[in-house]
């Protein structure tokens, strides 16, 4: 539960709900950045990330009144947030791609000629943490998407074992499990791309 | 114990959420493998590297305004006194228009009231004018006879009234007559029975008392 001073997030649905739209507002305006960056992470790309991100809130809007339970607001915009990412990732990969897709892929295409990785030899040198962060979405984008979700969930959110289960609904040591394996898989790529070194980690 | 059981539990003290027992059980394994010590350090790194990647600013200006739909909750939430009577007024404003558009016209005919209308012109030069067609004048002079018979029948009916009630007080008169006279003879019987009553036991204490005296009489003879 998010609070800003005495405005709980539970405080905030039932206002909506009685009618005060400026309360969503305030939600959106305090759960936009966590959610814009838990959509970016997994899905590697900042304009499909703020097209389900306003899906997010749209939906959200939609369904407030169905949630019984405020308390669980978090659990549940986040798990609206993944649905949306799946089925983004989907028609990503069902190769369906509908006018904003094709801008996508020309602006990414350039991108990639700019900083592509090379997966054998990994980079020279890199020279700040927006270039840091680039490789780390084209990291996180190579390993599965269930290893990448529980990840982002815990590196970058700060969720809980048990807040993780609840939102993927998926049991506990699942949820471990594939965080071991999915650091594991990173750690490869790192090693891989050299940014494991000692220099890269402790001088940015 | 296999190495395998202790990957969650490096997780686990990876993002402080080891139980206390757990801890020392890793912290002994972690002692004695260096396979998973090892293990431990690298996955520290990642995670270490993972957190290089700042957040972002959405920058999306997303504001959600209310719906505007016309639900009945909705209308009766925002009812005032003046809305629906103008709301009245231009209803009743549009059906006189409508009845003014269809050449609408009542009359009376046989003692009904006619209502017709017609989106056609109805001028009365062009239409024929029915057979039994009245005016206003017919109208009125119509309402004063019958005023004018209504009124007779009323004081026809108070006439009938007064008669009735007449005869009514009559009878009643009559009635109370002929009980008072029965019961003035039943009252002189009752009289005159007691009266001969009376007169019975009169004499028979004449003829007790005389019968007495004698007796005594005779008494005070035969004494010596």
């Amino acid at each position: 539960m998010r609070s800003n001073g005495l405005m709980t997030d539970e405080l905030l649905i039932e206002k909506f709900l009685s009618g005060q739209t400026d309360a969503f507002n305030t939600l959106v305006w305090r759960w936009e950045k966590p959610l814009y960056n838990f959509i970016l992470r997994y899905l590697g790309d900042s304009d499909q990330a703020k097209d389900v991100l306003q899906n997010t809130f749209i939906r959200a809007y939609k369904s407030l009144p169905k949630l019984k339970d405020h308390s669980r607001f978090s659990t549940w915009i986040y798990q609206i947030a993944l649905n949306q990412c799946h089925d983004c990732w989907k028609s990503r990969k069902s190769g369906f791609l509908n006018l904003s897709d094709l801008e996508n892929n020309e602006r990414e295409n350039k991108r990639e000629h700019l900083s592509m990785v090379d997966p054998a030899h990994g980079p020279e040198k890199i020279k700040n943490n927006a270039e840091l962060a680039d490789y780390l979405r084209q990291a996180l984008q190579m390993i599965p998407e269930e290893q990448r979700v529980v990840i982002i969930m815990k590196e970058y959110h700060g969720l809980k074992f048990t807040e993780i289960e609840a939102i993927l609904q998926v049991p506990l040591n699942t949820v471990k499990s594939r965080l071991y394996y999915g650091l594991t898989a990173l750690q490869k790529v790192f090693v891989q791309w050299g940014l494991d070194r000692e220099d890269l980690r402790f001088e940015m | 114990m296999k190495c395998d059981n202790y990957q969650n539990l490096i997780i686990e003290k990876l993002y402080d959420e080891i139980a206390p027992d757990d801890h020392l059980r890793l912290r002994e394994h972690l002692r004695i493998c260096p396979e998973c010590a090892e293990k431990m350090k690298t996955l520290q790194a990642t995670s270490q590297t993972l957190q290089k990647w700042p957040d972002s600013e959405p920058h999306l200006n997303l504001t959600f305004i209310p719906e505007n739909r016309l639900t009945v909750r909705n209308y009766f939430k925002k009812f005032s006194f003046w809305k629906f009577a103008y709301g009245l007024a231009g209803a009743c404003a549009a059906l006189l228009l409508i009845l003014a558009v269809s050449n609408t016209s009542i009359s009376y005919k046989n003692g009904d009231f006619e209502f017709q209308a017609s989106f056609r012109p109805n001028h009365p030069a062009t239409q024929p004018l029915p057979e039994n067609y009245l005016t206003k004048a017919d109208l009125e002079e119509f309402k004063k006879d019958n005023y004018a018979a209504v009124s007779q029948l009323i004081n026809e009916n108070n006439d009938r009234e007064k008669v009735r009630q007449a005869v009514l007080l009559s009878d009643m008169y009559k009635d109370f007559e002929s009980k008072r006279q029965s019961d003035l003879q039943v009252v002189s019987q009752a009289f005159q029975q007691v009266s001969y009553g009376n007169e019975q036991r009169f004499n028979q204490t004449d003829r007790a008392l005389g019968a007495l005296i004698q007796y005594v009489n005779y008494q005070n003879a035969m004494k010596p």
